[in-house]
């Protein structure tokens, strides 16, 4: 049986609905030691700025329960390197090549994206890093900021624009509207949540920025009810992300209505953790006799 | 080509050193055996998500398909590998990072700190295997039966010290170094250090004082192991940039970072 793992953002084909959330795979070049990158649907760049970053003092990441804080904060060595180093090297991946861009104003997300216009697959507008003093988040958790952002990049870009959202908010169904309203070709989610982790006998907190970013198994049913949520609030396609570990876990996430996923930091435990997802995808829809992805999106029974 | 892979890794023996330190022998299906003294394996524990992460371990000998790592218990993770049985299984990524480059022409002295004799041990294997001369500064706070394993490899070449005079000269590691140069018949050195992170700053200090190349081998948190998460970075010196422990390093050149 021939199953159609085939999907679309805009007029953009994906071969099937895997990809690598950002800031958990590279640019794909060290992990092309270690699997076969090309077989992706997409790969999703780690957020790139306007100027190089240095990142938060260490330490950056605490184990939490089922979990990790991360406190990464950005680091990159921006765009004029992305375009003149990296992106020559990764340009014969067989996949689509996601950029995804963070300013600290929405003029920098626009000038991000100008200059990536043409140059890649599709930008994933980061207004949810919760690891960076201005900008990130507090554009994903304002509804006037995000309809700013959006329209900027709007302007400047021809290609697919996804936005990727922050969990930590009151009502994510809304941002994502207006993001839709806003001309988004998608919306991705979710972003980490916000968290704190602290060493008692020092009485410290045990990342070197403070606060981190909560991902891992522990958030996937928090992730998996916020994509459920705005899955059934909008029309453009929705990429679901948040501690996806296993064929499982991925598959619930279509079922609540995603029609992508983004594998984080299961690519930690195991490199190959993404391929291994997308096998047991193609497995279970054998098995279940489905011939297309596209049929289990957004099945969950309500009744 | 890297043989960097995760290998469904068997152990084949769980030794009981001391209280909380184990040296546990595992067998890599398929491993070549070819790892260079100061790269380490990624750990990953069982199939649960608690805990979720690897863990870092120095590859402390290696032959063939055969790894060994030392291990001290310090939290859960660790107590969790030391309880593993001969036949247990857990998934090994490695070998991971960079080792320590030998300078043919410097005599080697090699400075470990408590547990930071794990990867220097494999080197002095290395060296003696290599025909090379060296010395080892081993230093503790209290004497530990580890201290008689290392008697037992590495005989007179270990100069023992230690906070409370429990073994040897009551000293800092970095301390007894200037006491073996002096006496020493060569001229040029190279150190590699490893352990807390205050002796490695002394050794830093003293080797650029004197003109002698130091390596290190750093510790830091980390979650991927292989250099795309950046949350091993340490501060790169002179520059406001980073260095991830786990790909740049973990073996460093003293000048090269920040501690
Ligand atoms: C490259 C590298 C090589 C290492 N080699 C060895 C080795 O040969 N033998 C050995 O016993 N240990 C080694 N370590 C340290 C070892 O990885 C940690 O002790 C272990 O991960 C702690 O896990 P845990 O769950 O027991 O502790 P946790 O419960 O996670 O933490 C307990 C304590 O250990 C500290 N800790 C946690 N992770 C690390 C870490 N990665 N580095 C340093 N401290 C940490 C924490 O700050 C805390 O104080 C190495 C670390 C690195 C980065
Ligand atoms: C170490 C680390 C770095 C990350 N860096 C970025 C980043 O640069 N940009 C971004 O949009 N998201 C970043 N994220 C968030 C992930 O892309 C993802 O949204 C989040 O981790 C939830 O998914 P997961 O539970 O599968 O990891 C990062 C996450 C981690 C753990
Ligand atoms: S541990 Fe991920 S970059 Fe070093």
């Amino acid at each position: 049986m021939n199953i159609d793992l085939t999907t679309k953002i805009g007029e953009l084909r994906f071969k099937n609905p895997v990809l690598t959330a950002s800031g958990t795979f590279g640019y794909g070049l060290i992990m092309e030691e270690f699997s076969d990158v090309s077989l992706l649907g997409g790969i999703i760049t780690k957020s790139i700025t306007l100027k190089p970053k240095v990142g938060n003092p260490a330490p950056r990441i605490v184990e939490t329960a089922c979990g990790m804080l991360n406190s990464i904060g950005l680091e990159n060595r921006g765009i004029d390197n992305f375009l003149e180093d990296i992106l020559p090297g990764i340009r014969r991946f067989k996949t689509n090549i996601i950029a995804s861009i963070a300013g600290k104003d929405e003029d920098e997300y626009g000038l991000l994206a100008e200059r990536l216009d043409r140059q890649v697959s599709a930008i994933e507008v980061n207004i949810s890093c919760p690891n960076v003093k201005e900008g990130g988040m507090s554009f994903g958790q304002d509804i006037s900021s995000t309809k700013r952002v959006i329209k900027k990049v709007r302007m400047k870009t021809a290609l697919p624009v996804i936005v990727k959202l922050t969990p930590n908010v009151t009502s994510i169904e809304d941002i994502a509207k207006v993001s839709e309203d806003n001309g988004a070709d998608a919306v991705s989610l979710v972003n980490t949540y916000k968290g704190l982790s602290i060493d008692i006998s020092s009485r410290k907190p045990e990342l070197g920025s403070f606060t981190g970013g909560l991902s891992g198994p522990a958030i996937k049913p928090l992730a998996l009810y916020s994509i459920w949520k705005v899955a059934k609030n909008i029309d453009i396609p929705v990429i679901g992300c948040g501690g996806i570990m296993n064929f499982n876990d991925a598959i619930e996430f279509f079922m609540a209505g995603a029609s992508l996923i983004e594998i984080g930091s299961a690519t930690f435990r195991e490199p190959n953790a993404a391929l291994k997802i997308l096998k047991g995808i193609k497995h279970f829809l054998k098995t279940k006799k489905i011939k297309a992805i596209k049929e289990i999106v957004g099945t969950v029974n309500e009744n | 080509m890297t043989n960097i892979k995760d290998y469904p890794a068997i152990v084949i023996s769980n030794k009981h050193i001391d209280d909380n330190i184990f040296l546990i022998e595992l067998l890599l299906p398929g491993f070549d055996g070819k790892a260079e003294p100061g790269q380490f394996i990624m750990i990953k524990i069982d199939e649960t998500y608690d805990p979720f992460l690897r863990r870092p371990y120095s590859i402390f000998e290696c032959k063939k398909e055969k790894v060994k790592i030392l291990i001290k218990t310090v939290g859960k993770g660790s107590k969790m590998i030391a309880e593993k049985k001969r036949k247990e299984e857990m998934d090994i990524l490695g070998p991971l990072g960079n080792g320590f480059p030998v300078d043919k022409n410097n005599y080697p002295i090699l400075v470990a700190g408590g547990m930071g004799i794990a990867p220097l041990w494999f080197l002095g294997r290395r060296l003696t295997k290599l025909r090379n001369k060296f010395s080892i500064i081993f230093g503790e706070k209290t004497t530990t039966p580890l201290a008689e394993e290392i008697k037992k490899t590495f005989g007179a070449k270990v100069f023992f010290v230690t906070d409370d005079g429990s073994r040897g000269i009551k000293l800092t590691a970095s301390a007894a170094l200037p006491l073996i140069l002096d006496k020493s018949p060569y001229r040029k050195f190279s150190i590699y250090a490893c352990g807390p992170k205050g002796m490695l700053k002394d050794v830093i200090n003293f080797g650029s004082g004197r003109n002698i190349p130091v390596y290190v081998s750093l510790e830091e948190k980390m979650a991927c192991g292989i250099g795309v998460c950046l949350g091993c970075s340490v501060k790169r010196r002179g520059t406001d940039g980073f260095l991830t422990v786990c790909r740049d390093g973990p073996v460093f050149k003293g000048e090269e970072v920040m501690i």
